[in-house]
């Protein structure tokens, strides 16, 4: 039954990734927005879901990447993928928990996410990346307060 | 005390295995020239379906009970006919669109020594680079050129697969293109995405009178094709180096012609 979840799970977020791919290619014209569920799942993950389970989940999505969206060398986007996770997960559990944290680790997470870009030209990225950061922030929020096992509890 | 045995300490541990194994297959696949990563790309390509630009969309037949007077079949029939009708016309627009911006290309480009392919815009990646369709299926190759409807040089592929291959085009940050001008002055031209940065490389004659800056066979591209035209633009020479930056009006989008260069 855990294979077969990490199995669909693998395949899920393989669709995140095409949804992802697809999706900015769309909103290409739009240089403001920008659409990331495969970094909310990231998020999620670093900061909820911290388990062993979900690295050969993120390993596998990495090279599903690299295999068809990439001209990186197989295995590149999976150690960016789990060092974006470490990072995330280990600065999560030094900061307290509320909004403003929540999100500046957000917005770290999408720096590490996009290094490329930014390595590349730093002086726009910072504003640029602030701006992409906030829609997909609010997903992450939205969809993390309806995730909650006790919906009861949930902060509108 | 910390704990060394702390679940979460051990989490940690998997995920630095995780890394070192992705650190391995990376070693694999860059000792053996990305075989490793194009045979899981032929071999796997039904997990990235390849999404049609072209629709197919057909409208949907219109059937009826047989039992329905003659009248009323007739008046479907015309109907149907009327719908067929309009299908064509549609498509005949788009085909003479298409012819007109071919036409466009083939006059600029010299068809009896260059292949020219027409492409499409498939992915965009995290990297702003841009998957396009047509790869060894149509015997490309890394550095073969990527024009508009002008001829001028829009991007370069940096990498190919089977049935697709990958481009960084002006709009890359990272986008980078040696050139030559009439004078014989090599020059690397670089972007931001919003400018291009014209840096010379090798000064053979000093001179501003440089309209465009070509590729060229000797930095293994297919030809001589304009990627930029300075003849508006203001050039400095100084410390025996010829420098310009021009803005970047070009566009890409789903619906954007673009055409691969192939020598015959």
């Amino acid at each position: 039954m855990t294979y077969l979840k990490n199995l669909i799970l693998t395949f899920a977020t393989f669709f995140l990734i095409f949804t992802e791919t697809r999706v900015n290619t769309f909103l290409t014209n739009n240089v403001y927005f920008e659409f990331y569920p495969f970094l909310v799942y990231l998020f999620h993950v670093s900061t909820n879901y911290f388990s062993r389970s979900s690295v050969l989940i993120i390993v596998l999505n990495g090279f599903y990447y690299d295999i068809f969206y990439t001209s990186n060398f197989l295995g590149e986007t999976s150690i960016k993928f789990l060092f974006i996770c470490i990072v995330t997960h280990f600065i999560s559990t030094k900061l307290s928990t509320n909004i403003f944290n929540n999100f500046l680790l957000f917005f770290i997470c999408l720096l590490l996410y996009k290094y490329e870009l930014v390595v590349a030209d730093i002086s726009m990225s910072l504003f640029y990346f602030l701006v992409i950061c906030l829609p997909n922030f609010l997903l992450f929020r939205a969809l993390n307060s309806n995730l909650r096992r006790d919906v009861f509890s949930a902060k509108i | 005390m910390i704990n060394n045995n702390s679940p979460k300490r051990r989490v940690y541990v998997f995920y630095i295995l995780g890394i070192l194994l992705s650190a391995t297959v990376l070693t694999v696949d860059i000792f053996s020239d990305k075989s490793v990563s194009t045979y899981l790309n032929n071999k796997l390509s039904v997990l990235s379906p390849t999404p049609l630009v072209s629709s197919n969309f057909r409208f949907p037949e219109i059937e009826i009970f047989k039992s329905k007077s003659k009248l009323i079949n007739e008046n479907i029939r015309l109907k149907n006919e009327v719908i067929e009708l309009r299908k064509l016309k549609v498509e005949n627009e788009k085909l003479k669109i298409e012819n007109e911006a071919n036409k466009f290309v083939v006059k600029e480009v010299d068809s009896s020594i260059y292949d020219i392919f027409e492409s499409s815009i498939i992915f965009k990646t995290l990297t702003n680079q841009y998957i396009i369709s047509g790869g060894e299926n149509l015997n490309l190759s890394e550095k073969d050129l990527v024009i508009n409807d002008n001829s001028y040089v829009v991007g370069v592929i940096s990498q190919v697969r089977q049935d697709r291959s990958i481009v960084s085009t002006i709009l890359n940050p990272s986008f980078s293109i040696e050139g030559i001008d009439k004078y014989g002055n090599e020059y690397l031209i670089t972007s931001d995405s919003k400018n291009l940065y014209v840096s010379s490389t090798n000064i053979k004659e000093e001179n501003t009178d440089i309209k465009y800056i070509y590729t060229d066979i000797t930095f293994g591209h297919p030809g001589q094709f304009p990627i930029i035209d300075l003849s508006s633009t203001s050039i400095n020479i100084a410390n025996n180096k010829i420098t310009a930056e021009q803005e970047i009006n070009f566009n890409i989008n789903y619906f954007s012609n673009i055409y691969l260069l192939k020598t015959k």
